[in-house]
């Protein structure tokens, strides 16, 4: 019988270590502060008042709330939808479901962080779809608790033929905390996924994301990540496309200031053919921020028919912001279509000089043209309830900045 | 499919057309690598104090380094104990004029068809022929001297203009830059100097030819170009080298010093020896070149060409260090059979209002793995810097790779960096609208490919757009998939 052993798993982390920078994959990314932290496992949760972290979600019918990690019932309002299954990961490795240990447990075994989140696991959340779900789910989570660190489990399966929308949303009392997410998601034949991300966190904590997609044949998969918030973020999505005719959409928008670092790593394994994938990811980066985007798009020897694009677009505000960026093909095939960009630039001179030979002041003339450089990533949503709620917090990160 | 087939085996079944070797006597040392031989290399040089310190300390830092292993090319280990460090022609006696020469080796260059007279009537490019290591024949030596250009061969700069040498060698890729610069720097034989003082324009071309000629000797180049302010010269770097079935170590080291004003115009075309078609053999080509803008509007601009070579490994880069100072970068890479070649350049934006330009085309055929890897980095004071950057990959066959690797890194916000990559194949349609209007399947192909490397022939001087141009043909006309 398969049983969790969160103390190998430590070992093994222990043994491993944190990644450093002599890593490729973490070259511009350091983690050494966050490994010298001292975190504790979160308390049980004394009783907040959530109200104004959920208030602006209210469009959601349904949504499952995590408080510090872990999965709070009575703060979430259950999907009411026949099609939707869920169950925290806790309940299911008490209950010693060998089908989903054995899903949990295998990850890729590279990634030395995943060794520390199974180690450390605090809770997460399985989420079944079996039909077409038309409301989306919210996921929200909060961290409350000070210096406490969230191994965070997810595991999302769309059956065949199933459709779904989930927003992720990560905020927390500004305070340093660590958050490790680890979400695998699992896409069917002609099942299709929008997932959605919007991260709030403190800009004293650490956030470290890691999403593995799996895709079967004709599959669709769509992913908007859009972070404002946390000292350091580091964003991972991994694509692997299992079977022919797949789509892969990954938009994502970062707006830093500050002193705060934002990596988004992305990998794309294109290992079958007729396969399509599209990044676009743009950047605002001010004051001290640090932004990093590394993109990796891998197309195998029989990946024939492969459409890939990728862009990597940056705009920096100020003298001390930097950005490295690093978007990589890697390409065996040779009927394939792939391209790659990255740009990286400062607001138009002339186009301050127009608004402000029009009586807007300096101020809102770069916030203007900020904006319109953001908006190009809200446009990507389809949903016209998803897409208000992102303008929303891209609004609200705008109020609280004094742009340089 | 049959027939492109058959045309794809014709054209790739080509055999190294420079494929020979020529028994010359080579004065060469034993095998391996310590401090003995490194002081017989430089005793037998006859050269100063210094340059035999500066190889000393380079060779101490190298015992220190671990080969690097981060780029995308696969190779058996080398043994750096199996190879022999210095062989040179023995001179049969001082040579006055190029009469003198060793006859062998004027046939050698006739077979190449680079007959010296030749290129004197006719080019007006001085050719400093170096053959394993050291210089036997150099030409308008005479012309030069008159403008007070000093172009002579590494050993001769060593004795005759030490205080130059001295002043600028590792001072653009230090001793201890990476591995194979620090071997480099530790057993170079010889290689090619050249200074362009104030104020002059080179009045010609400056062309060396390299070949490899020895078995099992390691060749390990250095050359060192020094332009003064305001002055400006066009050298020009081609090799192709003699077939061998053991692979051969190539690790050069380029460097070009560019003041005030100057312009720096390095092109090469590289046709070493690539290995056979199942792989075996060939050269393995681990080169640092480097040039560093100090001045004000100085330039440097590289050129590069590069068919041959079973592994090519090298980043043509510069050092942006002066204010309003260019670098250019344009490369054709082109891999068939089995070659791997992991090539870029770096662009270090140091100076304000800089400017850099980078266009890379790679062509796979074959099994080829090709692979750009480049860095653009602006640092903090390079205010108003520009980089635009252009990596266009094309594939011939479905067994080839191609791989696009940019580092970008900004800590200005006045930069504007741009970069773009784009990977293709030939289309059938290409192929068919040239194929109808009467052009051969092998004559299309040429035409296609020589169109995709159009932006960087364009920036090579007259006569290795020609020879580049057919190396290309020779290299993979008719490969469709």
């Amino acid at each position: 019988m398969l049983v969790f052993k969160k103390e190998e798993f430590l070992n093994t982390f222990k043994q491993k270590g944190w990644p450093s920078i002599k890593d490729e994959r973490w070259k511009y990314t350091s983690l050494k502060e966050l490994s010298a932290e001292k975190f504790d496992g979160p308390n049980n949760t004394s009783s907040f008042n959530f109200n104004s972290y959920l208030e602006g979600l209210n469009f959601l019918k349904s949504y499952l709330v995590f408080i510090d990690g872990r999965l709070n019932i009575n703060l979430s309002r259950q999907p009411q939808d026949g099609g939707v299954y869920f169950s925290s990961i806790n309940e299911l490795i008490n209950n010693n479901d060998t089908e989903i240990l054995k899903k949990i447990t295998r990850f890729n075994n590279q990634r030395t962080l995943n060794y520390l989140n199974a180690g450390q696991l605090t809770d997460g959340v399985l989420i079944k779809i079996n039909s077409q779900v038309k409301e989306p789910i919210g996921l929200i989570f909060i961290t409350t608790q000070k210096n406490i660190q969230s191994h965070i489990r997810n595991l999302i399966e769309v059956e065949a033929q199933a459709k779904v929308k989930i927003l992720e949303c990560y905020k927390g009392f500004d305070q340093t905390y660590f958050n490790n997410i680890l979400t695998s998601v699992y896409l069917n034949n002609e099942s299709s996924l929008e997932l959605y991300k919007i991260q709030e966190e403190s800009t004293r904590s650490y956030h470290i994301s890691s999403l593995e997609v799996f895709q079967e044949a004709n599959s669709h998969f769509e992913s908007h990540l859009h972070t404002f918030g946390g000292k350091l973020t580091r964003n991972e999505i991994a694509v692997s496309f299992n079977a022919s005719g797949s789509r892969a959409e990954l938009f994502g928008l970062y707006a830093a200031s500050g002193t705060q670092h934002v990596d988004n790593t992305t990998f794309i394994d294109h290992a079958v053919s007729d396969c399509q994938s599209e990044e676009l990811y743009k950047g605002i980066l001010d004051a001290k921020a640090h932004g990093v985007f590394s993109g990796e798009v891998l197309v195998r020897e029989n990946a024939q028919k492969t459409d890939a694009r990728q862009k990597n677009k940056n705009l920096l505000l100020s003298e001390e912001a930097h950005i490295d960026t690093k978007p990589q093909l890697k390409i065996y095939a040779d009927d394939v279509k792939c391209a790659h960009g990255a740009t990286i630039g400062q607001l138009d001179k002339a186009a301050v000089f127009y608004l402000r030979s029009r009586g807007i002041d300096e101020a809102q003339a770069n916030i203007i043209l900020t904006r319109a450089f953001a908006v190009e990533m809200l446009e990507k949503i389809k949903d016209e309830k998803m897409k208000e709620y992102f303008d929303k917090t891209l609004q609200n990160w705008f109020n609280h900045q004094t742009l340089h | 499919m049959t027939s492109k087939n058959t045309n794809l085996k014709q054209f790739t079944d080509q055999e190294y057309k420079y494929g020979f070797s020529i028994d010359i006597d080579a004065d060469a040392a034993p095998k391996g690598l310590n401090e003995e031989i490194i002081r017989f290399i430089s005793h037998k040089k006859k050269e100063p104090e210094f340059l035999l310190n500066f190889r000393l300390k380079a060779f101490k830092h190298w015992q220190t380094m671990i080969e690097p292993t981060w780029a995308f090319v696969k190779y058996p280990k080398i043994d750096f104990q199996d190879i022999i460090y210095y062989s040179a022609p023995k001179p049969k006696k001082q040579l006055k004029s190029l009469d003198e020469v060793d006859p062998e080796l004027r046939a050698m260059f006739d077979k190449l068809g680079i007959n010296l007279d030749e290129q004197k009537r006719i080019s007006g490019v001085a050719v400093d022929a170096v053959v394993d290591s050291v210089s036997v024949a150099t030409t308008y030596k005479k012309k030069l001297a008159e403008v007070g250009v000093i172009f002579c061969s590494f050993s001769e700069a060593v004795q005759n203009h030490p205080e130059l040498v001295q002043k600028y060698l590792g001072t653009v890729v230090p001793y201890g830059d990476n591995f194979y610069s620090a071997l480099n720097s530790a057993v170079f034989s010889d290689g090619s100097f050249c200074f362009i003082p104030k104020g002059v324009r080179c009045p010609m071309e400056l062309s060396t030819y390299f070949r490899i000629n020895a078995a099992e000797t390691g060749q390990f180049e250095r050359t060192l170009i020094v332009a003064e302010e305001s002055s400006y010269v066009s050298y020009l770097e081609g090799c192709t080298a003699p077939q061998r079935d053991k692979n051969q170590l190539h690790a050069a080291v380029v460097e070009i010093v560019a003041l005030d004003n100057a312009h720096v115009k390095y092109s090469t075309v590289q046709n070493w020896y690539p290995g056979d078609k199942q792989g075996r053999g060939g050269i393995y080509n681990f080169v640092t070149k480097r040039g560093n803008c100090r001045g004000k509007n100085s330039k440097i601009s590289w050129t590069q060409v590069e068919t041959g070579s079973a592994i090519t490994w090298k980043y043509p880069s510069v050092f942006l260090t002066g204010d309003n100072s260019v670098g250019e970068f344009y490369s054709v890479a082109l891999t068939n059979n089995y070659q791997q070649a992991d090539t870029g350049t770096k662009m270090i934006h140091i100076g304000k209002n800089t400017k850099s330009t980078i266009i890379s085309k790679g062509i796979s055929a074959g099994r080829g793995q090709n692979t750009y890897r480049g860095l653009v980095k602006v640092l903090k004071n390079a205010s108003d810097s520009r980089n635009y950057s252009q990596c266009d990959s094309l594939l011939i066959g479905d067994k080839c790779g191609a791989h696009t690797v940019p580092y970008l890194e900004v800590k200005n916000k006045s930069a504007q960096i741009e970069h773009e990559a784009s990977t293709s194949k030939i289309s059938e349609d290409q192929i068919f609208y040239c194929r109808q209007r009467g052009l051969s399947q092998e004559d299309a192909v040429s035409m296609i490919v020589n169109g995709f490397c159009k932006d960087v022939f364009q920036n090579l001087p007259m006569e290795f757009a020609v020879e580049a141009q057919k190396l290309l043909g020779v290299s993979l006309e008719g490969s469709v998939g």
